[in-house]
């Protein structure tokens, strides 16, 4: 081989030659870090002005209608807590549903997303759609199936489904694109067919992993199912923004205190899960 | 057996490769290889690492086509046609070299995939009662029965290993591939390792194709060694005949210093 330097054989001057070169190297470094840092500072300063959290007269009356609402809202007046068993019912299911569709949906999406299963003209598309449905906000998914099917959970459940299959079908294909090809190559070797290689190769290596996904999915659409409701969608959004409008802000504040114990629960349960996923083995 | 055996020809074939050709990439790793696997003995493959040793297994359990050359099974036919190639892979097993376990399933159900083409892939039965009693007995055959319901992901790499031996003996092969299957087990049990395979083959008749790079374990076990050197056969013997001209033949110097498989070549 030649161009290979031994210690020794090197002179000083080309050994400081070349710890002048990676001195130099790591000045340059810096100094685009600091220019990229600058430029950085001055696009926030520009968006912050820009959306007037920078103008001060706009704050002088936040802090006493804050204050003010607040005390309307006290004590939280839980008296009609009767009624709230169907909307925090209705809530929760369209959160279920609305996962469970969105995931049965993602999972053959995401397969042809994959780019080491589907051919590129396949997989583009499948992943314009994806983003497409990632990038439409829940709540205008909402105010478009509110107009098709008519009020209550359902839309709601499709607005879920439609925003959650971007998401879950980007993390199937990642989840896809990650299997270590090794176990499979060893089932067919043995003359395993493509469908025993998906059985028994593909699908305990993804299924944790899509568990855990869809698991994290769901909590966030607990949240989101409240959201919907605003428009229409049903469940305890439509409860909370109804007692907004009659001014019932102690009721309001109920509400809100029983949905943030209901997203709490749920999130305990599903890191619970997780964890079980990630650390225990996984029998059949 | 023991005995020494008479040229290839003499046996009875298994698997006939003649002038086989694989790519890798724009690289040419098997340029026209031909090589006899006899039946009822084991047949140890050496050579230079990079040398195709790997692909030459591929080769053999169908998994890598070649682009020239025939590769043919004894009173089957050619590999190249689908119905041959699915009885071949019936009665194959291979121990892959890194293993190729599923790290988030246990021991046990590691080595049921090895009868995997047993269970119809859309059963939603678990695994039959008999098929997990024959996992586990393979399992204590690698004295691996103690790490049954452990992941794979926590077995060192010798009981990974056993796992991947396992799961290739559970399937009872009529042909036994061994890509590397003893690197990272201990010297004591390779020995009682190579000893079952040895039994295996006396017993049940079967074939046996090991890649090694222990000189030492490969003199021993092998009724015959084939050496590999630039994508072809440059020795083919009883191990007796594998002396240090042979090696050197097999081995170009530069290697001798990393695998020094001249200084344990005095019998």
């Amino acid at each position: 081989m030649t161009g290979v330097i031994t210690p020794h054989a090197a002179p000083a001057t080309a050994t400081r030659v070349a710890v002048e070169g990676v001195l130099a190297a790591s000045r340059h470094r810096h100094r685009r870090r600091l220019v990229q840092t600058t430029f950085g500072l001055i696009a926030v300063l520009f968006a912050c002005g820009y959306a007037g959290v920078l103008d001060p007269a706009r704050y002088a009356d936040a802090i006493p209608t804050i204050l003010q609402l607040l005390t309307d809202a006290m004590p939280p007046d839980f008296s009609r807590w009767r009624d709230w068993g169907r909307p925090l019912l209705e809530t929760l299911s369209m959160s279920v549903a609305g996962t469970a569709l969105g995931l049965a949906l993602a999972l053959p999406l995401g397969a042809l997303a994959a780019r080491n299963i589907a051919p590129n003209w396949i997989g583009s598309p499948v992943r314009l759609l994806l983003n497409t449905c990632r990038s439409i906000p829940t709540l205008v998914w909402g105010i478009l199936y509110v107009a098709a099917v008519g009020f209550g959970p359902l839309p709601g459940v499709l607005a879920l489904a439609s925003h959650s299959i971007g998401m879950l079908g980007k993390f199937c294909a990642e989840i896809l694109e990650h299997v270590d090809p090794a176990p499979g190559d060893a089932l067919r070797s043995q003359g395993v067919s493509r469908l025993g290689v998906l059985r028994f190769s593909v699908w305990p290596q993804i299924l944790p992993r899509l568990m855990d996904v869809a698991v994290y999915r769901w909590e966030h659409n607990l949240r989101a199912a409240t959201t919907v409701g605003v428009v229409g969608a049903g469940g305890l959004g439509l409860e909370i923004i109804t007692a907004f409008h009659l001014f019932e802000y102690r009721e309001a504040l109920a509400l809100i205190l029983v949905l943030l114990g209901l997203v709490s629960l749920i999130n305990l349960a599903g890191a619970f899960v997780r964890g079980r996923l990630i650390n225990a083995g996984m029998r059949e | 057996m023991g005995v020494v055996q008479g040229p290839a020809q003499q046996t009875r074939p298994s698997l006939l490769l003649r002038d086989i050709q694989v790519h890798r990439g724009r690289q040419t790793v098997l340029k026209g290889l031909s090589l006899t696997i006899a039946t009822g003995a084991i047949t140890v493959i050496v050579g230079p690492s990079g040398v195709g040793k790997s692909t030459l297994m591929g080769v053999l359990n169908g998994l890598i086509r070649p682009v020239a050359g025939e590769v043919s099974v004894a009173g089957l036919g050619p590999l190249s046609d689908p119905g041959v190639l699915r009885e071949h892979r019936r009665r194959t097993a291979t121990v892959f070299q890194e293993h190729a376990l599923i790290d988030r399933l246990t021991a046990l159900d590691n080595v049921l995939l090895g009868m995997a083409d047993r269970r119809h892939p859309l059963s939603p039965l678990p695994w039959p009662a008999d098929l997990q009693r024959r996992a586990a007995q393979a399992l204590l055959e690698v004295g691996l029965l103690h790490r049954v319901n452990a992941r794979a992901d926590t077995l060192s790499g010798g009981e990974r290993q056993r796992v991947g031996i396992a799961r290739a003996l559970v399937r009872n092969p009529s042909l036994l591939l061994g890509d590397e299957p003893f690197s990272a087990v201990d010297p004591a049990l390779t020995r009682r390792l190579g000893d079952e395979f040895k039994s295996l083959v006396s017993g049940a008749g079967i074939t046996v194709v090991l890649v090694l790079h222990q000189i030492d374990i490969a003199r021993r076990l092998a009724d015959r060694i084939v050496g590999l050197a630039d994508g072809r056969v440059a020795f083919d013997g009883p191990p007796e005949t594998f002396d240090t001209a042979a090696q050197s033949r097999v081995f170009p110097r530069h290697e001798l210093q990393h695998d020094s498989p001249a200084s344990q070549s005095t019998s």
